[in-house]
């Protein structure tokens, strides 16, 4: 009992550390946020963002009785949908990312500490997914298993973990080797004891970072999925949203707003956890915060995915 | 060294090869040979220093002492008992007597601990006191080795590189092992400090009797800390015996040329100084003679067959070169 409650206060210490940043407060404000937009998203809405039967009004302007208009294609009251959204886009990016911290956290160790047969075995297969083309597996997996969640947060995880487990590896290979642990274990310290006080401590850092930001690139991929018309078509998320408004035209009628609100959302929840990202980076890390630009922590993640994805939105567009 | 002393440590032809990589496999198997035939006693409660230039075995030969790594060949006994690395459970028992300060303390001590959490982390794997015993003993430990127990609490990345050794010393002096390797304890430090901590070494010693296995390449210091020397050149010793009469007597012309190089202010004796010419031999392809023979000045035709083996010239004086007389 005392373990778990001292993990949570040590998860309520950490928050407060993040509070205690200026970027960290940012981030948890906004995504405080968006967290209970999520929660209350039916006491929010106004009018039901699944109610496509009834409407003649499609693509209307913003009023009193719909603050953003109506959607052009099937005429749901498009704040509803925005405000449902959020649900998507927090979920898939959250579940996703802790996944992957999980799978990648637990292989990267294996790989590093254990090494050997079962190093080599793990390392073969992250090369063998990082030469694979993801996009097109992507729309051959959602059409065999069907366009729901659980398939993209598996596909997500599946070709997210290389990225994490890479850097976990080298990072423990590095600590193996140090005096520090060559001293503990000539002070007779087993290999649970070398790897719950040295490797695990030294590897929990990155593996915080690298979570807040994939969970931010995952938010974007998923709304890039969903544009490119993947994502689970009887839900409602912010790139079907933006997939909308494309197919009907939205720009061409000057309904900008039905891009712009989406794309709010998007920027929104995807800035939070960059800001929370870099935030924990300046507390663990305090060397790199200085020059803890974003698109230096960019570079840290394994963008493969993301970049295909905004790559074939732009060849789309 | 008069009265008989009791063998710590003893090696018997020890030999220590690390394979390379094979690029055919038609090719024989090559190997970096870097200790080799290295046969040393080391008794009780003295300081054993090992001189060498870096690259020539030493560091490798501390640490198959403490059972990091596998002999190729050779045996070796800590107090009688042979060192098997693969019997786990006796390595961990005999290691409870051993203990080794490293040679960078930046990389010897994890950043992310406290003063507190590294000394008292042998103490924590190896149970058997509770916490408050447990910090009585950090806060004596720190005191011996000159810190304050105010420092307890505090990171260990906060301190200079010297206070960062005396942390590593009395990290590894805390479960009061009776053999400890200190392998170039100074080398990775500030020059001011290096006479201090070397100091320190000494008073410990005389507090606690520990046996030293004291690894280094700077002869002064050697001279002012070790009862007995060995010089090791490419895996191999060429001189052994007590630090007196390798310093006023050298045999080999390779401890020959070690001390001529030594700045000596109180020089008297007019010594030309001997430089070496060239690199050592590589550890791969170790010459069939003498391995020091491309390098010595004093080299003939027959010292490239000749095999080198120690020999007593003196009491408790041993070297290898044939021609140590007829210089």
């Amino acid at each position: 009992m005392s373990l778990i409650k001292g993990m949570f206060i040590g998860i309520w210490n950490f928050l407060k550390k993040i509070w205690d940043d200026k970027q960290g407060r940012t981030g948890l404000i906004i995504a405080a946020f968006l967290a209970l937009v999520a929660i209350f998203a039916p006491l929010l809405t106004p009018y039901d963002p699944y109610d496509v039967a009834m409407r003649d009004d499609k693509g209307l302007s913003p009023s009193l009785e719909h603050i953003l208009g109506t959607s052009i294609t099937t005429g749901q009251d498009i704040f509803s949908m925005l405000i449902y959204g959020t649900r998507v886009s927090l979920s898939v990016g959250l579940i996703t990312g802790l996944a992957i911290a999980f799978l990648g956290t637990a292989l990267g160790v294996a790989a590093g500490y254990i090494g050997g047969i079962v190093d080599m075995v793990l390392m073969r297969i992250v090369d063998v997914m990082i030469v694979i083309p993801t996009l097109p597996l992507t729309i051959l997996i959602t059409n065999i298993f069907g366009k729901s969640y659980v398939v993209i947060v598996l596909v997500f995880v599946l070709f997210g973990w290389t990225g994490l487990a890479r850097t976990v590896r080298s990072q423990v290979l590095q600590i193996k080797n140090t005096d520090y642990v060559k001293a503990a274990e000539l002070s007779g310290g087993s290999k649970g004891y070398i790897m719950l006080h040295h490797i695990m401590p030294a590897v929990s850092h990155l593996v915080v970072i690298s979570t807040a930001l994939t969970c931010a690139g995952i938010m974007i991929a998923e709304a890039g999925l969903s544009f490119l018309g993947l994502g689970n078509p009887t839900a409602i998320s912010w790139g079907k949203m933006l997939a909308d408004a494309q197919s009907g035209g939205s720009m061409l009628f000057g309904q900008w707003w039905t891009i712009i609100a989406p794309g709010i959302g998007i920027f929104l929840s995807v800035f939070s956890f960059m800001r929370i990202g870099l935030a924990i980076e300046g507390i663990l890390n305090p060397r790199m915060k200085k020059s803890g630009d974003a698109r230096k922590l960019w570079k840290h993640m394994n963008h493969r995915y993301l970049d295909e994805v905004l790559r074939s939105m732009e060849d789309t567009v | 060294m008069a009265e008989e002393k009791n063998i710590i440590m003893r090696t018997e032809n020890l030999e220590i090869r690390f394979p390379l990589k094979k690029n055919t496999i038609f090719l024989k198997r090559k190997y970096v040979h870097a200790v080799s035939d290295v046969s040393v006693e080391i008794f009780e409660g003295e300081t054993f220093g090992l001189v060498g230039e870096s690259g020539c075995g030493k560091s490798t030969f501390a640490n198959a002492t403490l059972g990091f790594l596998k002999p190729s060949g050779g045996k070796i006994f800590f107090r009688d008992e042979e060192l098997d690395v693969k019997n786990k459970h006796k390595l961990r028992l005999q290691r409870n007597d051993m203990q080794k300060i490293f040679q960078d303390p930046s990389t010897s001590l994890n950043p992310r601990f406290t003063v507190e959490q590294t000394i008292g982390e042998p103490l924590r794997i190896r149970g058997g006191s509770s916490r408050n015993e447990q910090k009585e003993m950090i806060a004596d430990m720190l005191k011996k080795v000159g810190l304050s127990e105010n420092d307890m609490k505090r990171n260990v990345s906060d301190f200079s590189g010297g206070q960062k050794q005396r942390i590593a010393i009395a990290r590894a002096l805390i479960l009061k092992p009776r053999y400890l390797v200190c392998d170039e304890p100074v080398s990775a430090l500030d020059v001011s400090v290096h006479a201090q901590i070397l100091n320190l070494l000494m008073d410990l010693q005389g507090q606690l009797g520990i046996t030293y296995l004291f690894i280094s390449h700077n002869l002064a210091s050697v001279r002012k800390l070790c009862d007995r020397i060995a010089i090791m050149y490419l895996g191999r010793i060429v001189e052994c015996g007590s630090s007196q009469a390798i310093f006023s007597n050298p045999l080999h012309p390779y401890t020959m040329a070690l001390i001529s190089a030594v700045l000596d202010t109180s020089s008297d004796s007019g010594s030309k100084r001997i430089v070496l010419r060239g690199d050592a031999a590589s550890p791969i392809d170790i010459p069939e003679g003498c391995a020091f023979f491309q390098r010595c000045p004093f080299a003939k035709e027959d010292c490239k067959k000749l095999s080198c083996e120690l020999k007593e010239y003196e009491k408790d004086h041993f070297a290898a070169c044939p021609f140590i007389n007829k210089k």
